[in-house]
């Protein structure tokens, strides 16, 4: 006997409200949801329009071009605009708004069926400018919350990240005592939203923002800006009238095997670092004992959808750390030494350049700050800055010209290389910034996070979900994930973003595809049918 | 004991152009750290003519210079190993000797001196039925320098073609073996039915010697 019903039955013709569908984990977990669970009653999509393109128009490219949703444009080849009208809707939507910018009947409408809530939704820079970081993560959530508390059943699951936890180290327990920073401050929820606001609305200047709410956050315990929204929507929720079950991830990463493996979108935490391994630093400033806790984005998927079905069922812990660090941990000693070997067998293939065959001889490795250190980004940086003034006073029109024509050769060639020096000082000045606002992580704390939840959901699935759900990351095979699954996708997926070019979309079907045009009793009387 | 007879093949010249040394030195190269890979290629100038001497001390000082690494970086030396020093450094005599032995029914065993790492799948992809090598010993990960016991370091003897047949299962009076230098010269002398293919000048002579017969290219 089974101590929870299977998921399909659990989330058969339920009606979903989510947000934050057309991020990197929201689209995974939606394409994952809808391939795995075809009978879910609904799912309404909120998600912003734009003047050019609205909510609807962009989820029906997402779904038509995204990779992420081939294993659904497989499994569905024919007709596939009409099986989505009966499945999904979508509705302008903006979370930084009250009611998330629903008028009163939609809401009114969304009320009565909808079973939960799942709020994906956020911005993860890391200093993201807090006029948009605080209306996307802390009253994005605030509203969320507020709508699922209308439904007739006020549930909403929502997605944070396992670095709430804050500038602490050792093992994280999957738990928060509201009103208590990571610290151990004591602090009022509501007067630290306000005091960011206020603080937003006061100082003009981005950066100056950026840097007084970061050392505000910093001195109650969180390492940056994106930590500390998380942190205060977390603590908000936990005196908001709607029961809530929180899913952490830690670091998410590519794709295990859904929507195939080595899927990625955006730049992650892991392809900068990714990125610097290919360059002719030697050092990374990372501890090399400390843990790197790295999740692939399916796992979330999964993960999301048993934490949603056990809170329907009402079995859901409070909170669910989603990572690896406890049970099958990976240190960046490792982790490093995984991405210099990439790099190498990267190097080795016959397309490579004779410049990145010199780099891939040139291993990275990780080192602390107190160890003797190689030559920095910093380093570099100082240097090009000095070299750079040095030629701004060479490089003054007419001072070569006693020289004839070799003085316009030297003349024109000071130019360029003083144009080509600013440029590269810039990408130092950019990497040196990144590593910075990656040292937290990578540097100075070694967090443990405890994932007793999810592992005990996990055990205790219906025989008939494990197939489609379980994903035991303590089996994570982490030379074959990192070299064979994570390094090439970063290659394929993110590397491009590095150099300002986007990433591969797939080709759009012909006719493109269109949602919302599909008579929705019909196709439900249909559907129907088909069960029946 | 079954009636199959046992074909034993030095991976080293018989199949492979390849030395188990030189595989150290390829690897010692790509230490992760620079001390190392410059200590390590210093320590392997003096294996070669050690191994003349000692091919046991020789085997374990090369694989020595490797100490440090860890197992993720000998798999994926291992792996690229494979793909840029092996893929074209097959014997076609070796190799068509072995597929002569398959055919006959014979049982193959491979014989090498390289790190399990380096020829990973060999005997899968071979048809062999089994590959003895040297395999690291690692500790937190990382390769302590030393190789598992029992070593092969090239040299094997009556002793241990005893032990394998016995091991085996093998008939002592059907093992073949076919070796091609002269430090290959104490496994053929130790089993029943020896063969030198193409054999350097030394093992040449002790074929003559013993009447072994030679295969040539």
């Amino acid at each position: 006997m089974h101590r929870v019903n299977a998921i399909r039955d659990t989330l058969s013709g339920r009606h979903l409200v989510v947000t934050g569908a057309t991020g990197f984990v929201g689209k995974v977990w939606l394409a994952h949801l809808l391939t795995t669970v075809p009978d879910v009653g609904r799912v309404t999509l909120l998600v912003r329009g734009a003047r050019r393109e609205p909510a609807l128009h962009r989820v029906a490219r997402m779904i038509d071009t995204s990779p992420a949703f081939r294993p659904l444009r497989d499994a569905v080849p024919q007709d596939l605009g009409a099986w989505l009208d009966a499945r999904i809707e979508v509705i302008d939507a903006d979370i930084t708004r009250p009611h998330c910018g629903l008028d009163h009947d939609t809401r009114e409408r969304l009320a009565a069926p909808a079973v939960a809530l799942v709020h994906i939704a956020g911005l993860t820079d890391f200093q993201p400018d807090p006029r948009k970081g605080l209306p996307a993560n802390v009253d994005g959530t605030r509203h969320a919350a507020r709508l699922a508390s209308t439904f007739r059943f006020p549930r909403m699951v929502h997605v944070s990240t396992a670095f709430v936890a804050g500038m602490r180290d050792g093992e994280i327990t999957e738990a928060l005592i509201p009103g208590v920073s990571p610290l151990g401050v004591p602090f009022d929820v509501d007067e630290e939203i306000a005091h960011a606001h206020a603080l937003c609305a006061e100082v003009a200047e981005v950066d100056q923002r950026i840097e007084q709410l970061a050392a505000r956050a910093k001195g109650l315990g969180w390492p940056n800006l994106y930590t500390y929204s998380k942190g205060l929507a977390e603590h908000l929720l936990a005196h908001m009238p709607v029961d809530v079950t929180i899913v952490r991830p830690t670091v998410v990463e590519c794709a295990r095997t859904f929507p195939f493996p080595g899927w990625n979108e955006g730049l992650n935490t892991s392809g900068p670092i990714l990125w610097f391994c290919g360059t002719a630093f030697r050092a990374l400033p990372a501890n090399a004992r400390h843990r790197f806790d790295v999740v692939p984005v399916d796992a979330i998927a999964r993960a999301l959808t048993v934490v949603l079905a056990r809170h329907l069922n009402g079995v859901a812990e409070p909170i669910h750390h989603v990572g690896t660090s406890a049970n099958n941990p990976a240190t960046f000693e490792r982790i490093v030494e995984l991405s210099a070997l990439a790099k190498r067998r990267h190097a080795s293939r016959a397309s490579a350049t004779v410049w990145e065959r010199l780099e891939a001889m040139v291993d990275v490795v990780p080192r602390t700050v107190d160890e003797t250190p190689y030559v920095d980004p910093a380093r570099v940086e100082a240097w090009g800055r000095d070299l750079h003034g040095w030629l701004t006073r060479l490089d003054v029109k007419g001072r070569w010209t006693g020289l004839g024509s070799l003085g316009e050769a030297i003349d024109k060639r000071v130019h360029t290389a003083r144009k080509d020096l600013a440029k590269q000082n810039r990408r130092m000045g950019q990497l040196r910034k990144m590593l910075d606002a990656y040292k937290p992580f990578l540097h100075d704390h070694d967090w443990i996070f405890r994932s007793d939840a999810i592992q005990r959901a996990n055990r205790e699935l219906h025989p008939d979900d494990r197939a489609d759900f379980l994903d035991d990351l303590s089996t994570l095979d982490w030379r074959h994930y990192w070299l064979d699954v994570q390094y090439p996708g970063i290659v394929k997926w993110a590397f491009p973003l590095m150099d300002n070019r986007e990433p591969p979309l797939d080709p759009p079907s012909h006719p493109p595809l269109a949602l919302g045009v599909h008579d929705l009793e019909v196709r439900r009387a249909e559907r129907a049918q088909g069960v029946a | 004991m079954t009636e199959r007879p046992l074909a034993l093949f030095r991976v080293e010249g018989v199949l492979l152009k390849r030395s188990a040394l030189g595989c150290a030195a390829w690897m010692a190269a790509r230490h992760r750290d620079l001390g190392s890979r410059l200590t390590g290629l210093a320590a392997l100038a003096f294996t070669r003519p050690l191994d003349a001497v000692d091919s046991a001390v020789a085997t374990k000082i090369a694989w020595r210079t490797l100490a440090g690494c860890s197992d993720d970086r000998l798999y994926v030396l291992g792996e690229l190993y494979r793909e840029d020093r092996l893929e074209d450094a097959w014997n076609a005599v070796g190799l068509d000797l072995l597929d002569r032995c398959k055919r006959r029914g014979d049982r193959v065993v491979l014989l090498s001196d390289h790190p399990d790492v380096a020829l990973s799948g060999l005997a899968d992809r071979l048809g062999a039925e089994r590959l003895v090598c040297n395999r690291f010993v690692y500790e937190d990960g990382k390769a302590t320098g030393a190789l598992a016991e029992p070593v092969f370091h090239g040299r094997a003897d009556g002793s241990f073609v005893r032990k394998l047949a016995a091991e085996l299962g093998a008939d002592p009076s059907r093992i073949m073996a076919y070796g091609c230098h002269a430090s290959d010269a104490t496994l053929l002398s130790g089993v029943a039915l020896p063969c030198a293919v193409t054999p350097d000048l030394r093992l040449r002579g002790m074929a003559s010697t013993f009447d072994w017969p030679i295969v040539e290219a």
